[in-house]
C-alpha cells in the first residue's frame, strides 16, 4: 500500500553514511521537507514501495552495491520524484548518471559532489523540474506503409512552422517547416516514426515535393508581410540521390516567384547517404544556385564531421540533445561551445535547437550562438498561428 | 606529524565545519560528531582487523567508510589518509604504514573535534 504523505513534501535520502544522511535530514527539514534514510538498495526499494517522495537523494557508492541500480526502481515507482545524484565519483561519473536517469525518463534537478553541500541542494530543490503533465495512457499502433501511401497521395501531411529566432537582437530570422500527420482529428503520428517510414517504403521523395510546395506556399503569403522570413525544409539523405533535385527546387522557388534566399535546406543523416559522391554534388549545385544548406541534428547519428567536411554547409544546427540541458550539464555545454567555437570557425551560422528557457538562451548568446529555436519562442504552428504570433511580436518589438 | 601534513592536507578544514554549523546548526554538527566518535574506533578495529587478515574486499570497505565520515566533518588528513587506504586496497597492496598514518590522523582527528566542540559549547 502505498502511503501518502502527511508533512507535505517527502524526501528519501539513500545513502550508506549515517552522518551524510543526518546533514542533509537536517538542512531539508529546515525548508518543510519531510525526510526519510534508506542506506541499502533493499530498504530504498521498500521505501518507495511504501511512500510516496517528492524527491530522491541518491549516493552512488552504497557499499558493494551501485546506486545507480536504484533508477529503474525510482522510474516504476508511482510518485514519480526528482532525482538528485549525489557522489564522492568524479563530475563525469555524476552527470553521466543524471544523463542515464533523464534518458528514463526521470526528472533530474541536478547532481552534487560529496560532502553535499546543503545551499547547493536547497537550490536544486527550490529550482525542481516540473512533473510531466500525462495525459491518459492509450494504446499505439504503429502506422502501415500502405496507410502513409494513402496518406501521402491524399496529401494530408501538412507542415507546421517553429520560428528561429536571433539571439543577438530577437527578430525572427525564419521557421522550420516540420511534418506533421494527423490521421483523425486529436491523433497525431510522431515524424521519427513516418519519416523512417516513408523512406523504407519509397514514399519520401513525393512526401519532400509535397512539403517543399506547401512551405514555399505559405512563405510567399507571409513575405507579404514579413519579407526576410524564409523557411527551412528537411531533406532526407535518400533524396540526394536524385540527380535532378537543384533543378527541381529551382523549378518550385520559381513558381512560388521566391529567390533561392528565401529557403534554406536541412540535411540530417538520419540514413547513411548511399552515395557520397552523388549527394556532394546534388548539394554544391543547390549552393551554387544559392540554396542555404543546414547540417541538422549536429552531434547525432551520421550527422558528423566527415560530414561537415564533405558537404559545403552554410549553417550548423545544435542538437536539443545538447542543448536542453546545457545549463545544469557541464559537459554537454562544453560540447556546445566547442561546437559553436567551431562553427565559427569555419563561417558557418549556428542554430541552437531545443532552446526552452532564458538562461540557456543567454548562455548561447553570450559564447557567440547566432540562432535559437526552441519553444522558449514558440512550438510547431500552423501558417495561420505563425502569422499571429509574427504580427504579435513585430508590435511588441515596436 | 609534518610528513602526514604534507601528504594529506590540514587536520579540520575549519572553514568547513564553521559553513556546516551555519547550514544545519551547531546542535546537528555536534549530534553528528557523536555518530563520528562512536564509530571510528569501531571501524579501525575492524580495519586492521581485515589488513592482518589479509581481507583486502572488507579493508576496502572499512576504509571507505572511515573516509566519507570523516570528509563529512572537514577533518581532511583522516578523509585522505583513509581513500589512500581505500585506492591501495583496490590496487591489492596496502602497507603497514598506510595502516599507522591511519590510526595518527584519526587521533589527531578527534582531537580536533573535542576542541571544536569545546569552542562551540562554552561560545
Amino acid at each position: 500500500m502505498t502511503v501518502p504523505s502527511k508533512y507535505g513534501r517527502r524526501l528519501l535520502v539513500v545513502d550508506d553514511e549515517p552522518i551524510q544522511r543526518l546533514i542533509i535530514a537536517r538542512g531539508v527539514e529546515a525548508i518543510g521537507f519531510h525526510v526519510d534514510g534508506a542506506d541499502s538498495l533493499t530498504m530504498a526499494s521498500d521505501r518507495l514501495a511504501e511512500a510516496c517522495y517528492d524527491v530522491v537523494v541518491l549516493d552512488l557508492s552504497l557499499g558493494e552495491a551501485e546506486g545507480i541500480s536504484l533508477l529503474q526502481v525510482v522510474r516504476n515507482s508511482r510518485s514519480d520524484p526528482v532525482v538528485i545524484v549525489v557522489s564522492r565519483l568524479d563530475d563525469r561519473v555524476r552527470t553521466a548518471t543524471a544523463r542515464l536517469a533523464m534518458a528514463l525518463g526521470l526528472r533530474v534537478a541536478g547532481a552534487l559532489a560529496k560532502p553535499v553541500s546543503i545551499r547547493a541542494l536547497i537550490a536544486l530543490l527550490r529550482d525542481m523540474p516540473a512533473r510531466i503533465a500525462v495525459g491518459p495512457s492509450v494504446t499505439f499502433t504503429p502506422p502501415t506503409a500502405a496507410a502513409l501511401r494513402e496518406a501521402v497521395e491524399a496529401d494530408e501531411i501538412v507542415p507546421r512552422f517553429q520560428p528561429k529566432v536571433s539571439l543577438r537582437d530577437g527578430s525572427v530570422i525564419g521557421v522550420e517547416a516540420l511534418a506533421r500527420w494527423m490521421p483523425e482529428p486529436g491523433s497525431s503520428v510522431a515524424p521519427d516514426v513516418f519519416i523512417p517510414l516513408a523512406e523504407q517504403a519509397g514514399l519520401i521523395g513525393r512526401l519532400t515535393a509535397q512539403m517543399l510546395r506547401r512551405s514555399l506556399e505559405a512563405c510567399r503569403r507571409w513575405r507579404r508581410t514579413f519579407p526576410v522570413c524564409g523557411v527551412a525544409v528537411n531533406i532526407s539523405p535518400m533524396v540526394l540521390a536524385d540527380p535532378g533535385l537543384p533543378e527541381a527546387i529551382e523549378q518550385a522557388l520559381r513558381d512560388h516567384s521566391l529567390g533561392p534566399g528565401a529557403l534554406v535546406a536541412e540535411i540530417t543523416e538520419s540514413t547513411v547517404i548511399d552515395n557520397p559522391l552523388i549527394a556532394a554534388e546534388v548539394l554544391t549545385r543547390l549552393r551554387i544556385k544559392g540554396v542555404s544548406l543546414s547540417i541538422d541534428d549536429f552531434g547525432t547519428g551520421h550527422s558528423s564531421l566527415l560530414t561537415l567536411l564533405r558537404l559545403p554547409f552554410s549553417e550548423l544546427k545544435i542538437d536539443r540533445s545538447f542543448v536542453g540541458h546545457c545549463d545544469s550539464d557541464p559537459e554537454a555545454w562544453k560540447i556546445v561551445r566547442a561546437t559553436i567555437s567551431m562553427a565559427r570557425e569555419l563561417g558557418l551560422q549556428v542554430v541552437a535547437e531545443g532552446i526552452e528557457t532564458p538562461v540557456v538562451a543567454a548562455m548561447l548568446r553570450d559564447v557567440g550562438c547566432d540562432v535559437g529555436q526552441g519553444w522558449l519562442y514558440g512550438k510547431a504552428m500552423s501558417e495561420d498561428e505563425l502569422m499571429q504570433w509574427m504580427s504579435a511580436r513585430a508590435v511588441e518589438a515596436a | 606529524m609534518e610528513g602526514l601534513a604534507t601528504l594529506y592536507g590540514p587536520v579540520l578544514d575549519h572553514d568547513f565545519l564553521s559553513q556546516l554549523a551555519e547550514d544545519v546548526g551547531t546542535a546537528t554538527v555536534i549530534e553528528a560528531m557523536a555518530i563520528f566518535e562512536d564509530d571510528v574506533p569501531i571501524r579501525i578495529a575492524a580495519l586492521y582487523s581485515c589488513f592482518a587478515e589479509g581481507e583486502v574486499q572488507r579493508l576496502r570497505r572499512e576504509a571507505h567508510a572511515l573516509a566519507g565520515a570523516a570528509r563529512n566533518l572537514g577533518l581532511v588528513r583522516f578523509g585522505e589518509t583513509a581513500y589512500a587506504i581505500q585506492r591501495a586496497s583496490e590496487g591489492g597492496g596496502v602497507d603497514a604504514d598506510a595502516v599507522r598514518d591511519l590510526a595518527l590522523s584519526a587521533e589527531q582527528g578527534l582531537s580536533a573535534l573535542a576542541g571544536w566542540k569545546a569552542e562551540h559549547r562554552s561560545g
